[in-house]
């Protein structure tokens, strides 16, 4: 309770100003369009925001998926040059661009089955390939 | 329209609901923001914020009677008040005491008209019109305002002390005309 009477005048007849305020020079339409003008900025901002962080979003899961997706490329790369044809008259070296090995298939090559890898993902640049190869 | 149907339908995020509020109190919030913030632009833009604020988060409020709206209102531009000063402007606090406890004359405020009141307040530098509108009219004590404007209570006092100080001297000086 505050004990200075002049205090609580000027509480008193300012709190009631301020409740029945009624200053004709104030245009409370003009404000209040203002206000949804405002609030629609707000909300076009935030739909902005939204977007630029769900295209980083996208950008990182690439970056991502492309980290992930290389080291199992290298391996298989690597697995490979161990099984490197010793018959070199009809050796083909190829690299590979899938490690999908249920799309591999060794029936074209010679000797069959002496290194697995898709026919389709074959890049082959030894130019005495047999003709069973090429004629497929 | 009741003021408990209308935050009901405000809270339902009706239109016309808002606007009914908002012709209600936007005036008296006006005439509040103007006591901390002089510049009327800058007063309205800061009720526009507080207006923003409410409605955005009228899901919390709880009407409890006559004065809710108001009082609730009331703290929001408050504090919409102090962001907009912290951000625009330096103001700067005297921390010293000041010895002196002045009483003001009961009797000249009782006479004297509320708008030349407010005018009388709205001429006190920056930092006394800022603690003697917390702690004479929105009625918060001296920790509270220390905490709200990061100084010691003994600072807040002391503005206080020599708002109202200020406040006597203009009445002495017969600058305010009753």
């Amino acid at each position: 309770m505050r004990t200075d009477r002049a205090e609580e005048i000027i509480r008193q007849k300012i709190t009631a100003l301020e409740t029945t305020e009624d200053d004709t020079s104030v245009d409370t339409g003009k404000l209040w369009e203002a206000l949804h003008r405002q609030s629609n900025k707000n909300i076009s901002r935030k739909k902005q925001f939204a977007f630029y962080w769900a295209a980083a979003a996208i950008v990182l899961i690439i970056i991502a998926i492309g980290f992930l997706l290389l080291p199992a490329q290298v391996n298989y790369n690597d697995t490979l040059a161990t099984t490197e044809p010793t018959d070199t008259s009809a050796a083909i070296f190829c690299t590979i661009e899938t490690t999908n090995e249920e799309a591999f298939s060794s029936e074209y090559l010679d000797p069959p089955g002496m290194y697995a890898m898709p026919a389709d993902a074959m890049i082959c640049y030894n130019t005495n390939i047999p003709d069973t190869i090429l004629s497929d | 329209m009741s003021e408990a149907s209308i935050i009901a339908n405000c809270k339902k995020g009706d239109r016309i609901a808002q606007k009914t509020l908002f012709d209600a109190y936007a005036k008296g919030m006006l005439l509040l923001c103007r006591r901390y913030v002089r510049d009327k632009e800058d007063a309205e833009e800061v009720l526009l914020n507080g207006f923003q604020k409410f409605f955005a988060t009228i899901e919390r409020f709880e009407y409890s009677g006559d004065n809710s709206i108001g009082g609730w209102l009331k703290k929001i531009m408050v504090n919409e008040c102090f962001m907009f000063l912290r951000k625009n402007r330096n103001i700067t606090f005297v921390e010293e005491e000041f010895a002196e406890n002045i009483t003001l004359d009961e009797e000249v405020f009782e006479k004297m008209n509320a708008g030349i009141i407010l005018q009388l307040i709205n001429a006190l530098p920056d930092g006394y019109r800022m603690v003697f509108n917390l702690y004479v009219i929105e009625g918060y004590n001296h920790r509270e305002i220390a905490t709200l404007l990061n100084i010691s209570e003994g600072g807040s006092k002391s503005q206080l002390n020599r708002a109202k100080a200020f406040l006597q001297k203009r009445l002495v000086n017969k600058q305010i005309v009753l």
